[in-house]
């Protein structure tokens, strides 16, 4: 299951749908967002989605994980638009029969969502400048005649 | 005074990666070759702009920059210095140049104006690689480049007869081997305009202003459209830098473009 939303996200609810009798091991990640970024004061933060491709490729993390780890079942919602600092971006669940594949798919699920999937984020420092994070500027400047 | 030739070699062709007057075009010729056989069409005073003073087989003759590393612009004054008369200059990197386009230059050619050129398809400019410079103007080139070596500002300066090219696509030119792939695209399956749709997301919605727009190309890669898109806004990221997908699934910068297709290009992604 994998989701983008708009509203706050209930940890507790998304743990809720990967519990099962057969799992001993339920582990649950939370990115919240940080008052910093690279020694800057981050004072508001925006994500933006592409939502189409990011819920297909959002898809294909989690199955890739079940594949690689067999876990019981696996969760991720994102969210994105106006975030306040200590708000809960991201959450990732995962339930299985032991703790090991949890840990490690959970690991595996938001490494790959950060690489992979087309979110991004753009933060407002204290200095009133603002930045994509992530976006690397044009190394090549001007016209290509 | 019969017109002279000036085909441009000299070019350091970094990002490519090799010397674009050697690669070979789909039909397995050599581009310079093909370049030569165009000027000759022409003219018989054909010559080569080289650094390296190498004739790359040509036969023909070579003229050294008086100034190494000058530009096209240096390129000129060391040809006009060696021969005098109008000079027909072009860049060998036109993979698209074709006989027709050529012969419309000369055709409208106009002795009395200081150049005469082709607007750019996109941003009307002149373009100055395949163009005709007057004896008059080319004694100008030494002093504008002691401030500017821009060729194309050289051009705009002589106030050259512009015209509209009778394909558009014919001056497109390759720096890149992405882009290499997109002239031999467009000379195997021809030029065509397309339709298609664009959704911009982060840094590249602010920079074009947009969240949507339908655009009409003569790209067939998804590497052309984004380049062409590119050098229309003065988008600010490479493609080195992005992604693509086309209908909302990954796609490879080869991949072809289809009227009716929905393209996004993807710039660094930062969820999490």
């Amino acid at each position: 299951m994998f989701e983008i939303v708009t509203i706050p996200i209930d940890s507790a609810a998304v743990l809720s749908r990967v519990e099962d009798p057969s799992c001993g091991g339920l582990v649950v990640f939370e990115g919240r967002v940080r008052d910093h970024h690279l020694g800057r004061q981050v004072l508001a933060l925006e994500y933006e989605a592409y939502e189409r491709l990011a819920l297909t490729e959002g898809r294909r993390i989690l199955a890739e994980a079940g594949e690689r780890f067999g876990f019981h079942a696996a969760a991720c919602v994102h969210r994105v638009g106006k975030l306040e600092i200590g708000d809960i971006a991201v959450v990732v669940a995962v339930s299985s029969a032991h703790r090991d594949a949890a840990f490690e798919a959970c690991r595996f699920i938001i490494d790959e969502l950060k690489v992979r999937v087309p979110i991004w984020k753009r933060e407002t420092y204290a200095d009133g400048s603002v930045e994509w994070t992530g976006c690397e500027h044009c190394a090549r400047h001007g016209h290509s005649h | 005074m019969s017109l002279n030739v000036l085909i441009l070699v000299g070019g350091r062709s970094e990002r490519m990666g090799r010397d674009k007057a050697l690669i070979e075009r789909p039909d397995g010729s050599r581009q310079i070759d093909h370049i030569v056989a165009l000027a000759r069409s022409v003219s018989d005073n054909v010559f080569l702009s080289a650094q390296d003073s190498n004739d790359r087989s040509t036969g023909l003759p070579v003229i050294p920059d008086l100034k190494p590393g000058t530009g096209p612009l240096g390129a000129l004054a060391s040809a006009a210095s060696a021969h005098p008369g109008s000079w027909l200059v072009l860049s060998c990197d036109l993979f698209l140049l074709d006989p027709e386009t050529l012969r419309f230059l000369l055709d409208q050619h106009d002795p009395e104006q200081g150049a005469t050129a082709y607007r750019n398809r996109i941003d009307d400019r002149p373009e100055p690689l395949c163009a005709i410079y007057e004896e008059s103007s080319i004694s100008k080139a030494a002093d504008f480049q002691k401030d500017n070596r821009c060729v194309r500002k050289f051009l705009e300066s002589l106030k050259p007869k512009l015209l509209d090219l009778p394909h558009p696509a014919a001056l497109d030119n390759a720096n890149t081997p992405h882009e290499l792939a997109e002239a031999f695209r467009k000379l195997k399956s021809g030029v065509h305009p397309k339709s298609v749709q664009l959704l911009y997301f982060a840094a590249l919605r602010e920079a074009r202003g947009l969240s949507s727009e339908t655009v009409e190309t003569l790209a067939c890669t998804a590497a052309g459209l984004y380049e062409e898109l590119r050098f229309r806004h003065r988008l600010p990221l490479s493609i080195d830098h992005l992604r693509v997908a086309i209908n909302g699934e990954f796609a490879t910068w080869d991949a072809e473009v289809t009227s009716g297709d929905e393209f996004v290009f993807i710039p660094p992604v930062a969820g999490g």
